[in-house]
């Protein structure tokens, strides 16, 4: 289970702070799988970077299977699996010398790693690339061997980032499926992605970002009808996003508004 | 046209060297070619697949299919695996054997070129040893790939392991900082005898500095992608600055090369030759590389105990007898290419080898210390640091903490080892000069010559121990033991000393040649008082003065003495200075810099 409690992050000096995460509260529960969404910048990256122990933050509390990401970070570190959105980790080695150094690191012994890899690998269709360097692959390909090695030690929970991005339409049925299986198995899965619309019929619980406040959080079912007037996810994550840039136009325009009639005044 | 044949077709009319550079680049293309097409016959094979639904659907049967692939293709395809890195590794381990033959062959009657050959080589060997031992490591140790470790459960001394491998590509940026300069000074100076003066002052002057900036750049450079600094900050901000750092560094080693001393032999030699040997050993020590290193201190030992045994050997009568040597004198140019005449070219290389194997007797304890001992004082000193080390990190150590004591588990021992080798050198200088052989076998001259090397070991010594001192107050004050004023005494006493020395240095220089001069006024008048008026005063005296100034215009000459201290001491202060300045900024912006556009993000 991963606990988030008044969550804020900032960038910048004290007198120029810009605020990533503001206040932000949410619950991703054991066997469910949970979608963080939202715009591009909305702030999901940076949160999953403090969930993960990458980047502190200011205000708040990180719980991850009840174990605090700041006072217990080695406990915690063992606890969950996470697929960064990049693309430049482990690219020197091959799929399978990254799936060992994962074992390794993690002490996955012979027989279970056996087992799994026997077990995932074709229905990820990566048997056949296991021996080639991961600077090759694919950008789906690199993130399904990555998925592999966040799974391999089967981690509480899954953290991942734009997992299903780059994905053919069948490999992210896969993948689809293969987390569904995960989280049935009672663990945690939790997402990150900028399309709304993967989350019908694959997400139990939604949270959406916007500009680093939580806007909504709930089930998609409860999203569609309280957003009912949008009809489907793609809407609604357009005018959730649309209705931010609006107000923020506004205050822009009330500002130089403001600014304009001072100037007119002083003259 | 293809690009092999473009290459191959001038071969022809090019020197051997960039024959040799030529002919690696056509392995390297090759190499690449077979990649890119086994590449994209894998690509072709993965298509059709894809394509064909009856292959694709019943995924038994594909499965079953694939496996039976993987076991046909299994031996081709784990060599082809292992051949990329096996094949660089031949490369360099080529690069490394052809150009100590092709340096070999080229200045043949000199002991640099075999120094050079023999310490690229052994750096080189040291690299490739490791790389082999350890390519998975070599791959997983790659700056990008840390942010990530981040999240997992490594302890401190897993990222030993991670440090270790920083330390690996040190020795082969260091190897290369410290000897491609030695090497081209070399060939620049025309193979001169005076290059080697040079490089003697190098190693006592410039090495121990060069080691700890060095060490500082990669520490700034490759820490900063740990929690320590910023995981996504930008990094022209510190690359530039030390590339710029780096720039100035071999700016200033410029007048070093274009300067040289006179003559010196095989003191040089042997000095570093210690370097050499003691160079990737004391990274090997410091990197926490227990067997490695006590395999490289077991060979140090049998290198000692085989010097003294051919040492011994070599000066039998009957091997004198046999190779025309009529009695113990110092090996010369004429004896060895009687030598190579009468019994052939290895046995001349041989002896001129160890034409300094008598000198080696007197030599025997300080190779003892700078080979075994130091070594072996340098790992339990690196363990103790450790012990401090794994103490602050990562449990209750603030960020400047971590970063102090990184600083001094890395700097204390490199701080000292070169101090060590130096004083080492001091040892050994001293003991020859005192030996009664060793006098016989010094030609007349030597005795100023070598009161000068043992002055600048000792100025070695103590310019390479100082930062120790400076970082250890440094670390003292950034831990509150001592105000944050504190180091700065120790950077004085740096700056004083270094100074005093400087100051020495140009009085016994000036004072020498006076000295020299009335010595030489008294000899004419003696010889005038003979009715012997050999040489006229007017041209002598000009051209004793005009050997002054030549000298003075070389190393050994007070005014560029007393510039290479000042580069010596007050670069490295500077860059310690500058660059410490820019990790704590850096520091300072850890939680400052925004990781991506902040715009559209709310501002307060």
């Amino acid at each position: 289970m991963i606990y988030v409690n008044e969550l804020s992050k900032d960038f910048g000096r004290e007198n120029n702070r810009t605020i990533v995460l503001n206040n932000v509260s949410w619950t991703a529960s054991n066997g469910m799988i949970t979608g963080l969404f939202g715009r591009k910048k909305s702030g999901k990256t940076v949160a999953l970077r403090v969930l993960t122990g990458i980047q502190s933050f200011r205000h708040g509390q990180v719980l991850i299977d009840s174990r605090d990401i700041t006072e217990e970070f080695e406990d915690a570190r063992s606890t969950f699996g996470y697929v960064p959105d990049t693309m430049d980790q482990f690219r020197a080695l091959t799929g399978e010398q990254y799936l060992n150094f994962m074992s390794d690191v993690y002490g996955v012994d012979e027989d279970s790693r056996e087992s799994f890899l026997k077990t995932w690998l074709p229905k990820l269709n990566l048997d056949l690339i296991l021996k080639d360097r991961m600077a090759g692959y694919t950008k789906g390909n690199y993130k399904k061997m990555l998925l592999l090695g966040a799974m391999i030690y089967e981690p509480n929970n899954l953290i991942l980032d734009n997992i299903l991005e780059g994905l053919e339409l069948q490999d992210m049925e896969s993948v689809k499926e293969i987390l569904r299986e995960y989280a049935r198995k009672g663990k945690t899965v939790f997402l990150a992605d900028d399309r709304l619309r993967i989350a019908e019929n694959f997400c139990d619980h939604i949270i959406y970002l916007v500009n680093g406040r939580v806007r909504f959080k709930g089930s998609c079912a409860s999203m569609l009808e309280k957003y009912r007037e949008a009809g489907s996810l793609d809407a609604i994550d357009r005018m959730l996003s649309d209705e931010f840039e609006r107000k923020r136009a506004e205050e822009q325009n009330t500002e130089e508004f403001g600014l304009r009639l001072f100037g007119r005044m002083r003259r | 046209m293809n690009p092999v044949r473009r290459i191959l077709r001038p071969l022809d009319v090019l020197n051997p060297v960039r024959r040799i550079l030529r002919l690696l680049n056509v392995l390297i293309l090759c190499e690449k070619f077979r990649i890119q097409s086994a590449k994209s016959e894998r690509e072709e094979k993965r298509a059709n697949r894809r394509n064909n639904l009856a292959e694709w659907v019943p995924w038994i049967e594909q499965k079953e299919k694939n496996a039976v692939e993987t076991e046909e293709q299994s031996l081709p395809r784990v060599l082809y695996q292992s051949l990329p890195g096996l094949t660089s590794s031949l490369i360099e381990i080529l690069f490394f054997l052809t150009a100590g033959v092709v340096l070999g062959l080229l200045f043949p009657r000199h002991g640099l070129p075999v120094f050079v050959w023999k310490s690229i080589f052994a750096a080189g060997a040291v690299l490739l040893l490791i790389r082999m031992l350890y390519p998975v490591e070599f791959a997983l140790y790659r700056e990008e790939n840390l942010p990530y470790y981040l999240t997992m459960p490594f302890t401190s001394t897993e990222f030993l392991l991670a440090e270790f491998l920083r330390l690996t590509a040190g020795v082969y940026l260091r190897t290369t900082i410290v000897f491609l300069p030695l090497w081209l000074g070399y060939v620049v100076t025309g193979g001169t005898d005076r290059f080697l003066t040079a490089a003697v002052l190098l190693g006592l002057l410039l090495i121990p500095q060069s080691v700890l900036l060095t060490d500082f750049l990669i520490i700034i450079l490759f820490h900063s992608y740990t929690r320590l600094l910023l995981p996504e900050r930008r990094r022209a901000g510190l690359l530039l600055p030390a590339v710029v750092l780096l720039f100035l560094f071999f700016a200033a080693l410029v007048p070093v090369f274009l300067t040289g001393g006179k003559t010196t032999a095989w003191p040089a030699w042997l000095l570093l030759e210690i370097l050499a040997f003691n160079y990737p050993l004391g990274l090997l020590i410091q990197g926490f590389r227990l067997v490695p290193a006590l395999l490289l201190i077991g060979w140090n030992v049998v290198i000692w105990i085989a010097y003294g045994r051919i040492c011994r050997r070599l000066y039998r009568p009957s091997i004198l007898q046999r190779w025309d040597l009529a009695d113990d004198r110092r090996m010369k140019k004429t004896d060895l290419g009687r030598v190579r005449k009468k019994h052939g070219l290895g046995r001349a290389l041989f002896l001129r080898e160890f034409r300094t194997a008598r000198g080696m007797k007197a030599y025997r304890f300080p190779v003892l210390f700078s080979h075994v001992l130091l070594p072996a004082g340098l790992l339990v000193l690196c363990i103790l640091t450790e012990g401090l080390h794994s103490r602050l990190f990562p449990q209750e150590a603030d960020r400047v903490q971590y970063l102090a004591a990184v600083l001094l588990r890395d700097f204390l021992p490199l701080s000292i080892l070169p101090a060590l080798w130096n004083m080492t050198a001091a040892t050994a200088f001293s003991r020859d000069y005192a030996s009664r052989d060793a006098l016989k076998l010094i030609p007349a001259g030597w005795d100023m010559l070598l009161q000068k090397k043992l002055l600048f070991s000792v100025c070695g010594g103590i310019s390479g121990g100082l930062p120790f001192v400076l970082f250890l107050a440094l670390w003292l004050s950034l831990n509150d033991r001592i105000p944050a004023w504190g180091f700065l005494p120790a950077l004085l006493l740096h700056v004083l000393v270094a100074a005093a020395l400087t100051v020495w240095l140009v009085i016994r220089d000036v004072r020498h040649p006076i000295r020299e001069w009335k010595n030489y006024k008294d000899l004419l008048k003696k010889k005038r008082g003979q009715g012997k008026p050999a040489v006229r005063l007017l041209p002598a005296a000009a051209a004793f003065f005009a050997g002054v100034l030549v000298e003075a215009a070389g190393l050994s000459g007070p005014i560029v003495i007393a510039a290479l201290f000042s580069i010596a001491v007050a670069f490295p202060v500077l860059s310690y200075l500058l660059l410490f300045e820019m990790g704590l900024q850096a520091l300072d912006r850890l939680d400052q810099e925004p990781d991506e556009d902040p715009v559209g993000r709310e501002r307060v």
